[in-house]
This record gives structure tokens, C-alpha cells and sequence, in this order.
């Protein structure tokens, strides 16, 4: 008995031991692993042509050389289907390796697509295993193959870690959050309404001329057709508010009216760009990717400046306008506005980081505050949000009061500006600019976007004891009727390394 | 004879295990984002009962052994059977939902069938070797279950968001008191401390230790609920199928780690196993005591290949989870009534035995 029992011990660790000696399924040099998938309308069907792009093993591990950079650690294949999988299924009769999805990090979609609705994508991540429920959803004005086609790694080895890298910095800079499991969370709860960053491209001076009116801070949900269509006036929010008052309160509706193609820098003062525009960084001429020897970026022009308090004298970007580079002319700024899973318009950078302030999503940043001092030449400081902000919504007043917390290191001002004397006078004009900018564009924003991006109806549920009753007021509630107003605490807690004596 | 702490450990795995698979969303669909609340609610119940069982059962004799004693070997063949068919539901449930899950998260390119022979195989091998092995392993891993536990509520706190949890009250008291009851199967397997009566010292020994699982798991549910609900906002918690999965999934601190499943899995797995191997071996055993037979060991082919078979029944996951709410509604009043009514007859029987001048007869 116990030589049988030591001989069935002995076979069951021998056949263990086969177990041990590969991967279950496909073994890794099988395997081709997606990093990105860009979808985008085909237009004579309703199918869609989906950019699978794909890590190039060979050339991102170099041995002891290390791998390479650019444009040749990734692959794109494109090809015409109904679904992401059905792409990958297509796309695996292509390319000898099997497609896997665990390490995508990237969905992006065209303009087209998200003004479709996304319904349908975020329902195949939602079921997939391989799909992360944190990967990234992003919209790309130019074109979701075209943003692709252009991205191409200068300082990255892997490229699912520049994607990452890229977009995990969305608290740093002027792009949403952009995770697809919030996305659908609005989607599914219809508690609230999502914003997307913005995936451009570096246009050049060809791709200006398609792309016209640019995308401006003005305001257009229904906006102009991709590829440069008209310059939708109507709902423009940029609009009078400038730099006086106090804590703000924005109870008028949108002022309407300026509609500047180029950015709506309202004479007044306004905010430029405070509004929703869904006219885009531009059209999608073919040759914007190009690698162009000009190394210009034409579309940068067509960002208008802001001239609110709230980073002062900064273009206000979407993606696509902003970077001078010539390898990669991918980059990402900018915000895609939905209702639901249906895209209405576009905010740019600056407004995408007010939105993080305003949602508590900032880490920090370096911000520029006007200054009455020094008029002409903004201060700038690191300002990390103290606090989450605070939201009190009375629904019976149909008011909403909002506080936020900010502190900063100052960082860098004009030469001939002692702030260090004119500290206490600096904090609460910043305060006063920021409140009023803050306001301004929430408000603006409520009235004019049929959109939830600030949670309202969410931050409603602490008044309801059962789903029942709060299902019943998301319902009826109109929060275009509701009074917006901000304060802002504005602390300046350091001034760097130096502190000047009174001149 | 098994030690008070192994059959804690024993009683917690069994009563827990169930909400690392399907059965939070039970809980979900019934109450909403107060699925928590309702798993306080099922708790007091439970100890309610608990305690109702502990004041009129006298004794170490299990349901089964009481009903051969009272009203000879027909009534002993059908109590048993009666646990035995409970058992078995349970029992059938996890052998097709474990697997399945497998598929789904690890083994994609596998057949559903070669899981579960392998699943089978492996509870086959853990009941062969007996109780006492199975709650000894059982012991020493749950301190690492324990940790990986922590470790994961804990790296969910990112996530958590207190909105989430609110209306309070979610789809209403009603439906957390009425539907309530439908999950109080989550506590069916407090039926195993009367199963296993015989292996405890005495009567105290076998209440403590029912009380500590019966608060631990109680515990474990509600922070189990209470997490899922602050991560996922209802409506669409209710969607996912495995709720805690879905948590270990969503965890992913930058760069320095994701992928916490894997982890979880290997938790998952072991803790399912083990709960395999208990009741495999306690389907046997009953069947054993039932019709007095010498040897368990024979029988864990047959009932093992009988779990299979009922197990492959529903045609799709689907049709699995569809049968679970009725499966829990079969399942619950008997696994609880059981106990109660034995109460009366041990009660009624001991005193008759005190009466006799029995003194030999332990109560």
C-alpha cells in the first residue's frame, strides 16, 4: 500500500511538473499586444474602420543595447468592421502574431464616433476580460487614425507607457480624467455626464486652411461639421465678466452672442474661451501628419488668449494647437463634452483645468493670476487644491454655492513686483479673479450645455432617502434656473527661495 | 475531535466564500446600494435564530443522528437525505459557478469541462483526506486569505466614493426587509456547526464557535457590500456578475501596481477549494451516518460525479444564475428550520432521558 501510495504521489508530481514548462494558451512571442485602438466612421457604411496599433517587440527590446524609440515600436494595421472585436478577428488572419488586448491603454475615437454615441464601445469594455475597466477613452478631432498615425514615442521604449504616462497626467494639465469605467458609470447610473481629453494633431500650414475657423473658446453644441465646416455663432458663452467683482455670482444666463471663430476673447474682458465649441482644432487635411519640414504649427494661432484672471495671458488649447515639435505630432489638451455617450462640444485646456478645480480632480499646476500691479505680465504660481471643494445645492432657493481651496508657491513674477509686501492685497484680488472665472464659466457652462459635467444631480443624493424619490427630482430638475456662486480661498503659503525687503 | 478555532475558521470560510462569487449581486438586486444595510438586517435575523436554536437544542447529536433516535430509520432516511439534497444544491451551484468564472478570468482558451474535472478532482482529493486535514489547512490559510483581505479593501479606499452609497436607504425598506429574506441563505451553512455537532467537545464549544463565525462572516459580508457599493454606483453594480472581482480588477495605483486579481485569484481559488473539499466530505458523511455505513472514503466518487451531472444541468451561465434565487429560497427555511425542530425533539428527548435516570447521556 505505500509503494502504491508513493508511486501515485510520484506520477502526480511528474505530471505537474509538464504543467510548469510553458504559459497556458499562447506563449508571448505568439503574442501581438495591442497598445491602442482608434475607431472612426467609414462613410458610405455604418461599419467602422478600426486602427488596431500594436507594440513591436523586436524593436522595443534591444538586448543590452536597450530598445528604440519613435515611430518604429509600433505598428498600425487598419481594417473595416462592425466592433472592436470583430477588428481583432479580422485583423489576426493579417499578422502572423495573435492579438491580445490585456495591455491596451488607449481607446480613441473620431469626432463622427462620439458624436454617434459611444454606447456600443463602452458596453464591449465593460464585458471584456481584457480590456482594463481603467483604460483611457479619448476623442480625436482630427480623426482617431490620423491621431494614431501621428503618435510616435520620442522618449518612450514601451509604448503602452507612453499612453499612460500621457494621460495619467491629467492631473497636472488641462485634459479630463478620461477613464472609460467613469464614462460608463454616467452612462449607465445617468447620474452625470462626462468629458473626454481631446487627442490632436499638429497641424501645419495646409491643415490651417481646412481647418478655418479653428476651435476657439466659442460656444456651439451643435457644432461645425468636421473638416472645417461653418462657425456656429449661436450659444457663444464668452461673454462679459472680466476681471471685476468680487466672489462671484453668475446668475444671468449665457451672454450669447460673441461667437468668435477665433476664440471669443470677449471685448469686455471675458473669459475667451469659456464656452463649448464643437468646432474643433480643425479639419482633417491629410497632409496635417505629414512630416513637414515646417516646424510650425499653424493651428497654434487660431488658440485664443485668455484674458481672465484665471491663467492669464495663457492660450487656451485644444488638442492639436499647442506643441511645436516634429516627431510626434500627437499631443492632448483639451476636453470632449457629452450628454450621455453622445458628444455636444468642446471646451479647451484652460477650462478643462477650471473643470478639475471645480470637480477637486487638480493635483497641481503652474497657474497665471493677474495682477493689478503688474497688468501687463501675469504671476505665476504652483497651486496645489487644499481641499475638496465644497458644493451646498439648495433646491428650494435653486442656488449653487461652491468653495474652493486653493494654496500656492509662488514661482514667478515680474522683477519690478515685490509681492512679498503686497501679499495680503495679492490673495484676495487672486481670489477675486478666480471666483469670478470659476462662476463665470460654471454658470455659463449649466445654462448653455445640456451636460452634467459638474455632478450636480449626483451631489443631490444626499438629500433623498430612496432611489425612488431621487430618480423622481433627476427627473424634474432643471439646474438652467439655478444661481451659480463660487468663492475661492486663495492662500499664498510660500515664496520660493527668495523673500525681498520693501524697495 | 476538532479544535473550537479550526471549525471557526472552517464555519467562516464556508458562510463567506459564497460572497466572493455571485452572491453579493443577490444582495444588490434586492436592496440596491443599501445591499450593506440589508446584510446587518440578515445578520440580526440570523443570530436571532441562531440563538432560538441554542436555547432549545441540548446535546452533540447533528439533525440526522437525533431524527434515527426519535423516530427510528425511516424518519433518520429522510432528514438525511432532506440535508443531503441541501448540500447538494449548494453544493452543485459552486461546482458549475467556480469553474465558469475560471473560464471567464483565467483559462479563456479552456473547455468548461476540463475545469471541472480538474476542479473535481482536486475537492475529490481534499475530502479523501479527511476533515481534520481540511480544517487544519483551512486554519493555517485563513490568516493569509485574512491578509490578502485587508490588503484589498484597503487598496480600494482610492476608489471609494461615499456618493456612491447614497440615497441611504437605496431601493427602499421594503425591499430590504422583504426581500431581505431571499439572502439570508447567505448564512445557510451555519446548518455545517450542526452537522459537525459530533466533533466538538460539547455544546459550548459548538455555540462560541458559532457565534464567531456567524459575526465574523457577517462582518466580512458587510464590508465586502459596503465597498462594492461605494465603488460601483447602483444602477450598474447590479450588472457585474462577480461582484468582487470586478473590485479586485478596478485597482490600479499608477505605476507601482495593478493587476490585483491575481492575487485575489489565488486567494479565491484556494478558499473555494477548500470549501469544495467540506462539503464533499460532509455529503459523504451524512450519507454515511444516515444509513450507518463503516466507510465514507467509497463514496466521494459517486457523489462527487452526482454534483458534476447536477452541476452541468443549467445549459449557460445565465440559466445558473437565474436558478440561484430560487436555489436560496428552497434552501434557507430548511437549512435554518431543521436545527429549530430538532431543538424541540433533543429537548423533548433528553428530558425524557434525564427522566429515566440516564445520567450518562451527555447534555
Amino acid at each position: 500500500m505505500k509503494k502504491f501510495k508513493a508511486l501515485v504521489v510520484i506520477a502526480i508530481i511528474v505530471i505537474l511538473s509538464f504543467c510548469l514548462t510553458g504559459c497556458v494558451g499562447k506563449e508571448p512571442n505568439e503574442i501581438a499586444y495591442i497598445v491602442a485602438i482608434g475607431i472612426d466612421m467609414m462613410d458610405e457604411y455604418d461599419d467602422y474602420e478600426i486602427t488596431i496599433q500594436y507594440a513591436n517587440p523586436t524593436e522595443i527590446s534591444g538586448g543590452e543595447e536597450g530598445g528604440k524609440a519613435g515611430s518604429s515600436i509600433i505598428e498600425n494595421i487598419s481594417v473595416q468592421a462592425p466592433n472592436i472585436y470583430a477588428a481583432i478577428g479580422l485583423a489576426n488572419r493579417i499578422v502572423s502574431k495573435t492579438f491580445y488586448l490585456s495591455h491596451t491603454r488607449i481607446i480613441v475615437v473620431s469626432r463622427e464616433v462620439a458624436q454617434k454615441g459611444l454606447q456600443d464601445i463602452t458596453e464591449t469594455f465593460i464585458r471584456s476580460d481584457d480590456l482594463r475597466p481603467d483604460i483611457y477613452l479619448a476623442v480625436s478631432l482630427d480623426g482617431a487614425n490620423k491621431y494614431l498615425d501621428s503618435v510616435k514615442p520620442a522618449m518612450e521604449v514601451n509604448p503602452a507607457k507612453y499612453y499612460q504616462l500621457i494621460y495619467d497626467k491629467n492631473s497636472f494639465m488641462g485634459i479630463p480624467v478620461g477613464s472609460a469605467k467613469d464614462f460608463f458609470f454616467g452612462i449607465e447610473t445617468e447620474n452625470f455626464d462626462s468629458l473626454l481629453p481631446v487627442a490632436g494633431v499638429i497641424g501645419n500650414g495646409t491643415d490651417n486652411k481646412s481647418s478655418g475657423e479653428g476651435n476657439g473658446g466659442g460656444s456651439s453644441q451643435e457644432g461645425g461639421a468636421p473638416g472645417g465646416g461653418e462657425s456656429s455663432e449661436e450659444g457663444d458663452i464668452s461673454g462679459s465678466g472680466g476681471l471685476s467683482g468680487g466672489n462671484s455670482s453668475s446668475e444671468g444666463g449665457a451672454s450669447g452672442g460673441e461667437g468668435s471663430s477665433n476664440g471669443g476673447a470677449s471685448e469686455e474682458g471675458g473669459m475667451s474661451g469659456a464656452g463649448v465649441s464643437e468646432k474643433g482644432s480643425g479639419g482633417s487635411s491629410d497632409s496635417s501628419s505629414d512630416e513637414s519640414s515646417s516646424d510650425e504649427n499653424s493651428k497654434q494661432k487660431e488658440a485664443p488668449e485668455n484674458e481672465q484672471g484665471f491663467e492669464y495671458k495663457m492660450k487656451d488649447y485644444i488638442g492639436g494647437q499647442a506643441a511645436i515639435e516634429l516627431k510626434n505630432k500627437s499631443e492632448s489638451m483639451g476636453s470632449a463634452i457629452f450628454n450621455s455617450d453622445k458628444m455636444i462640444g468642446t471646451i479647451g485646456s484652460i477650462e478643462s483645468q477650471m473643470f478639475k478645480l471645480l470637480m477637486g480632480d487638480y493635483n497641481y499646476s503652474y497657474i497665471t493670476v493677474f495682477s493689478e500691479q503688474t497688468p501687463n505680465e501675469p504671476v505665476t504660481v504652483k497651486t496645489i487644491q487644499g481641499k475638496t471643494p465644497k458644493y451646498d445645492i439648495d433646491i428650494k432657493k435653486k442656488s449653487i454655492d461652491v468653495k474652493l481651496f486653493l494654496e500656492g508657491d509662488v514661482s514667478s513674477l515680474p522683477a519690478d513686483y515685490n509681492i512679498e509686501n503686497d501679499i495680503a492685497n495679492f490673495e484676495d484680488n487672486a481670489s477675486k479673479y478666480l471666483a469670478e472665472g470659476f462662476a463665470k464659466f460654471m454658470s455659463d457652462f449649466i445654462k448653455t450645455c445640456d451636460s452634467d459635467i459638474f455632478r450636480l444631480k449626483e451631489r443631490c443624493k444626499y438629500k433623498f432617502l430612496t432611489n425612488d424619490k431621487y430618480n423622481e427630482f433627476k427627473e424634474s430638475v432643471n439646474f438652467k434656473e439655478y444661481s451659480v456662486n463660487v468663492n475661492v480661498d486663495f492662500k499664498i503659503r510660500r515664496t520660493g527661495l527668495v523673500m525681498r525687503e520693501e524697495k | 475531535m476538532l479544535q473550537r478555532k479550526e471549525m471557526t475558521a472552517l464555519l467562516i470560510n464556508l458562510i463567506s466564500v459564497k460572497m466572493l462569487l455571485t452572491f453579493p449581486r443577490i444582495f444588490i438586486i434586492n436592496a440596491g446600494n443599501a445591499a450593506w444595510i440589508q446584510a446587518i438586517y440578515n445578520t440580526a435575523v440570523v443570530f436571532l435564530i441562531f440563538f432560538l436554536t441554542v436555547k432549545l437544542y441540548r446535546g452533540r447529536k447533528n439533525v440526522i443522528e437525533l431524527a434515527g433516535m426519535r423516530g427510528g430509520k425511516g424518519l433518520k432516511i429522510l432528514v438525511g437525505m432532506i440535508v443531503f439534497v441541501i448540500l447538494l444544491i449548494n453544493f452543485s451551484s459552486i461546482v458549475r459557478i467556480f469553474p465558469e468564472s475560471v473560464k471567464s478570468v483565467l483559462l479563456q482558451d479552456f473547455k468548461i469541462e476540463v475545469i471541472v474535472i480538474a476542479f473535481v478532482i482536486a475537492i475529490a482529493i481534499g475530502a479523501y483526506i479527511g476533515i481534520q486535514s481540511i480544517a487544519k489547512i483551512n486554519y493555517l490559510f485563513m490568516p493569509v486569505a485574512g491578509a490578502v483581505f485587508i490588503a484589498f479593501m484597503l487598496l480600494l479606499i482610492p476608489y471609494y466614493r461615499l456618493c456612491n452609497i447614497m440615497p441611504l436607504m437605496g431601493q427602499g425598506y421594503k425591499a430590504i426587509l422583504g426581500k431581505g429574506f431571499n439572502t439570508l441563505s447567505l448564512f445557510s451553512d451555519i446548518i455545517f456547526l450542526n452537522i459537525f455537532l459530533p466533533y466538538y467537545e460539547n455544546a459550548g464549544e459548538a455555540k462560541q464557535s458559532g457565534i464567531k463565525a456567524l459575526a465574523i462572516s457577517a462582518i466580512i459580508a458587510v464590508i465586502i457590500l459596503s465597498g462594492y457599493c461605494l465603488v460601483y454606483p447602483y444602477p450598474s453594480s447590479k450588472e457585474f456578475i462577480i461582484p468582487v472581482y470586478q473590485l479586485a480588477r478596478i485597482i490600479h495605483l499608477s505605476s507601482f501596481f495593478s493587476r490585483f486579481e491575481a492575487l485575489f485569484q489565488f486567494a479565491w481559488s484556494i478558499l473555494i477549494l477548500l470549501y469544495s473539499s467540506v462539503y464533499v466530505y460532509a455529503m459523504c458523511y451524512v450519507w454515511q451516518i444516515t444509513f450507518n455505513l463503516k466507510f465514507y472514503k467509497p463514496l466521494i466518487f459517486p457523489i462527487v460525479l452526482i454534483s458534476s451531472v447536477v452541476a452541468m444541468i443549467p445549459s449557460s451561465m445565465l440559466d445558473l444564475i437565474s436558478t440561484e434565487e430560487i436555489k436560496s429560497m428552497i434552501v434557507y427555511p430548511t437549512a435554518f428550520l431543521l436545527p429549530v425542530i430538532f431543538g424541540i425533539v433533543s429537548r423533548k428527548y433528553y428530558g425524557e432521558q434525564m427522566r429515566k435516570g440516564d445520567k450518562n447521556e451527555e447534555i
